[in-house]
């Protein structure tokens, strides 16, 4: 299919309505008769609530109902995802989620009551009259307290702030590495907590139909189907086929629209309390409050080495922050996306990994781009660059030496992954050469004649996307399945619509499917669409997050196309008076190779819907079929990231002069879509580096709550970037791919501070947390040149 | 946060410290203060609305007063509540000395705010503190005159 099928930079069937400004988001449905619903939030980090008076709020102008935790004793608690087990085989402490706070507030933001009224701003200035009264207690927020004996408890009812102490590999082995090493290196760091904002904020509609007693959800979610399954049987107690959810157009998400959140839950609910479609979109502040929040690390990572660099052990301990509450797959992201990435590229013998999660009176932190891989990667790429810089070995030298050799695949990690495919040192060779690595002393000097610090940084990540497969997440602890599901409908007259379980909200899905899908079937572009978001038409399918949707998504449409040809061969081969054997399926013809005799895809179809010439004693008309696909292994994307800065040593200010990127994404179905997402990927991870960090006072309040406190990147900031691709195909999916979606994120950060780094190495400065802020960079040079 | 310094009043003490239980000339001198009053002998009651930079906040403000000594100073507890918007709360140490000129009240303030005022407002707190502690002394020592 030349110019629409697989490789083909084909334009974004979307863009055609987003650009027009005709996308249909969920705050632009407005149902007949909606009231709409304030939540009211808790001001205080940690407090006990002693009364909620809510009889002015009720007398309230349009107010339709006032609803507090009371009001709800018969709605569950919002359910976890996922069961981290510690190392002495302990179940992860799991304390109730509530949907409205039940006697205690734990971080601001947290929602104490909802205004149901006419209008937005009724229920808003209702809001205003309920008064509750707080006892304020103590709030705990740095983690390194937070673990101490007698510190204050976020849950009274789980006695610590410990939700699990997780442990991965052979400690003996790891300590035992250690203790005859050649050289050891050390390094302390932060991975700094970030706060998501998509665009477009979180929004959800409740609607009830009291004739059927059918209810609908409208809600900005990556995963209806997840929402479903969660809200339904965990917290509503509603049957499935008497809940629809419904995620149309999403104006991003970046894992932060996967999780269950009261706010989905409190307008369904409400919905069938008064009878009433319920409304709420967040604005802006509350989006900062109440969206999980991402990373948030501290950690303390060592790696032993030999004499010739080569890598012996790598040793890691780290306080994950939880929040006050569990979100849906917190638990996992410091555990099972985060320890079992700690091999990376290399083939480092034995490793050990611990992680404490920690409850904090803080907003709860879940994935977020990347997901525990980013901070695996920030890690292993920064204590690798001070093991080189320890051993006066090149940056991309000790990487060399250490990676793992094409020939070496499969290769099994100590850290249980098994990586299928990857070429690393390709990645590599490519982006020092995009780069001009060998060039760069001649920069630096050119630099440091302007009186600018020059720096250059490497960093060679690994990821693992479509999560998989279930009986072994299921093993590790996960509450569903990881499986993903497509139908493909061929309609009579040859057009084709996909109804898959993945969920597009920004990542072009209409367009990179409908390529496979004129790939593999020959037929035209535009006569296929792209059905997703509504778990009235998709089948149960699981949704997008961890790069899966072409890994796993992709996969169970080609499963499904499989099954459309080979149904397509049997109707062919009656129509053609020849044996299924004979019929040859390629470029939308079914033929009979050797003879003239051929059958257009089209015409097949028409046939099975208007079966006159058909073998109906064998065969069922109609040309439909779905698939529902468990991989058998994740996928491994894998990369180089060399960024290059100038630092100005008298202000502090980084400027990213150049970034190249190097990706094995396997094969690659639409190159333009796939550099737009390792373009947006960078830019979230350069903010990180340099600019975003949420931040937290000590009584708990939210000081980077808003846009002037809380820096997102913009263009200004980052660099027209070089972006580029090595293949080595994906051996265990049919299309050989691996996913993109989070890779620009992943590999970037440790490129930039690396990069950073070495530029101050000249002053003296060793060692930087994100993100690099001139104030931040401005002190490091200070107190280096003080010591 | 914490705000303390100090200002000289071209004012005796006396008249001072009496003006300090004034509510309605505190009333008058505090910029957007719409109500103040006595609710017992060292608690008072009122409202306030405050800006910080987007938001407008109306403010419930309730204080009391601890440990006064006649004409020199007095400890101050004071909560503001503003509804949906978040709340303010703080301990003063109010202190007054004989100056040449008159009186040197001081004060020395920890002040607490919480939900969305910190959240947007906790960054321009420093800087408007500030001007309402100058405009209310500019204003009280010219309601002390009349």
């Amino acid at each position: 299919m030349g110019d629409t099928g697989i490789g083909a930079s084909v334009r974004r069937k979307e863009d055609l309505r987003f650009v027009q400004g005709a996308g249909k988001y969920t705050d632009d449905m407005n149902l007949a008769g909606q009231v709409h619903a304030y939540i009211l939030r808790s001001p205080h980090a940690h407090a006990a609530v002693r009364s909620i008076d809510t009889s002015a709020a009720r007398a309230g102008e349009g107010v339709v109902a006032v609803f507090t935790s009371e009001d709800m004793a018969e709605v569950g608690g919002i359910p976890c995802g996922w069961q981290v087990h510690s190392k002495d085989g302990s179940a992860m402490a799991e304390p109730k989620h509530p949907v409205l706070a039940e006697g205690k507030v734990r971080h601001v933001g947290d929602p104490v009551a909802v205004v149901l009224a006419e209008s937005r701003t009724q229920a808003r200035d209702a809001a205003e009259s309920i008064i509750v009264d707080y006892d304020v207690l103590d709030a705990v927020v740095d983690m390194q307290v937070a673990v101490t004996d007698g510190a204050t408890s976020v849950h009274d009812d789980v006695g610590t702030n410990i939700c699990y102490d997780w442990g991965l590999g052979d400690k003996e082995a790891v300590d035992e590495a250690f203790s005859n090493a050649h050289h050891v290196s050390t390094l302390d760091l932060v991975n700094n907590r970030l706060i998501p904002n998509a665009i477009e904020p979180r929004c959800a509609i409740g609607d009830y139909d009291h004739a059927t007693g059918q209810f609908t959800l409208h809600t900005t979610s990556q995963n209806p189907h997840v929402i479903r399954l969660l809200m339904g049987a965990f917290v509503l107690g509603l049957p499935e086929h008497k809940l629809r959810v419904h995620a149309p157009d999403v104006g991003g998400g970046f894992g932060s629209k996967i999780f269950h959140y009261a706010e989905e839950i409190i307008v369904t609910w409400a919905a069938g309390q008064v009878n009433r479609p319920v409304k709420w979109t967040a604005d802006r502040s509350e989006s900062f409050q109440s969206d999980a929040h991402g990373r948030d690390h501290v950690t303390t990572v060592e790696l032993a080495l030999d004499e010739n660099g080569k890598f012996l052990a790598l040793r890691e301990s780290t306080l994950a922050n939880m929040g006050a509450y569990l979100s849906t797959f917190a638990p996992c992201v410091p555990t099972y996306l985060h320890g079992t990435l700690l091999a990376g590229q290399y083939s480092t013998p034995v490793i050990y990994c611990e992680v404490k999660a920690v409850f904090t009176n803080t907003v709860p932190v879940d994935a977020y781009r990347g997901a525990g891989r980013p901070e695996a990667t920030y890690l292993l790429e920064r204590i690798v660059q001070v093991a080189a810089d320890d051993m006066g070995m090149d940056a991309a030298e000790i990487r060399r030496r250490n990676f793992i050799q094409p020939d070496e695949f499969p290769y099994q990690t100590p850290v249980a992954l098994i990586y299928d495919t990857g070429n690393y040192e390709a990645s590599l060779d490519k982006a020092l050469e995009a780069a001009d690595y060998a060039g760069f002393d001649s920069r630096k000097a050119a630099s440091q004649l302007a009186g600018k610090l020059r720096g250059i940084g490497i960093a060679s990540y690994i990821e693992a996307c479509g999560i998989a497969p279930s009986n072994v997440v299921g093993s590790l602890g996960a509450r569903a399945g990881l499986y993903e599901a497509a139908t493909v409908r061929v309609n009579p007259t040859g057009s084709v619509s996909v109804m898959t379980g993945s969920h597009s909200h920004g990542q072009g899905h209409e367009t990179t499917f409908a390529q496979v899908v004129s790939e593999k079937l020959g037929i035209d572009f535009d006569s296929i669409d792209i059905v997703h978001g509504d778990t009235d038409k998709i089948p149960f399918g699981m949704g997008t997050y961890g790069s899966r949707s072409i890994a796993v998504g992709g996969t169970a449409i080609v499963n499904a196309i499989d099954k459309i040809v080979a149904k397509g061969k049997k109707i062919a081969a009656h129509l053609l008076e020849t044996s299924e054997a004979d019929i040859e399926f390629e470029n939308g013809q079914f033929v009979v190779p050797g003879t003239d005799k051929s059958k257009a895809f089209g015409e097949i179809a028409l046939a099975a819907y208007v079966p006159h010439q058909y073998p109906l004693e064998e065969l069922e008309p109609g040309l439909e079929e779905t698939a529902f696909y468990d991989p058998k292994n994740f996928t491994f994307p894998a990369g180089t990231y060399v960024c290059e800065v100038e630092v100005d040593p008298d202000t502090g200010t980084v400027d990213i002069a150049s970034f190249h990127a190097t990706d094995d994404f396997g094969v690659v179905i639409n190159p333009m879509i796939v550099e737009g997402q390792v373009h947006g990927g960078l830019v979230q991870g350069i903010g990180q580096a340099l600019l975003e960090g949420c931040s937290y006072d000590d009584a708990g309040q939210l000081l980077s709550g808003s846009y002037m406190d809380y820096t997102m990147p913009r263009a200004a900031d980052v660099p027209s970037f070089t972006v580029d691709t090595t293949v080595t195909e994906c051996s265990h999916n049919p299309l050989g791919v691996k996913g993109c979606g989070e890779a620009g994120a992943i590999g970037s950060p440790p490129a930039v501070i690396n990069a950073i780094l070495n530029a101050l190495s000249e002053v003296g400065v060793t060692n930087l947390d994100m993100p690099a802020t001139p104030h931040r960079v401005w002190q490091a040079i200070r107190d280096a040149q003080a010591s | 946060m914490e705000i303390s310094g100090s200002r000289v009043l071209p004012v005796e003490r006396a008249k001072v410290w009496r003006s300090l239980y004034d509510a309605d000339l505190i009333r008058e001198s505090l910029s957007g203060c719409e109500s103040l009053q006595w609710v017992s002998d060292d608690e008072l009651e009122g409202d306030v609305t405050l800006k910080f930079g987007a938001i407008k906040a109306k403010f419930r403000i309730q204080m009391k007063i601890f440990d006064a000594v006649d004409e020199e100073g007095y400890r101050i507890a004071g909560s503001a509540k503003a509804g949906v918007l978040g709340f303010a709360s703080s301990e003063a140490q109010i202190r007054l000395e004989d100056v040449e000129q008159g009186c040197e009240i001081y004060y020395d303030a920890q002040v607490k705010t919480g939900g969305k005022i910190a959240q947007i407002g906790s960054r321009l707190m420093g800087s408007m503190s500030t001007k309402i502690i100058d405009e209310f002394f500019d204003a009280f020592v010219a309601g002390m005159s009349e």
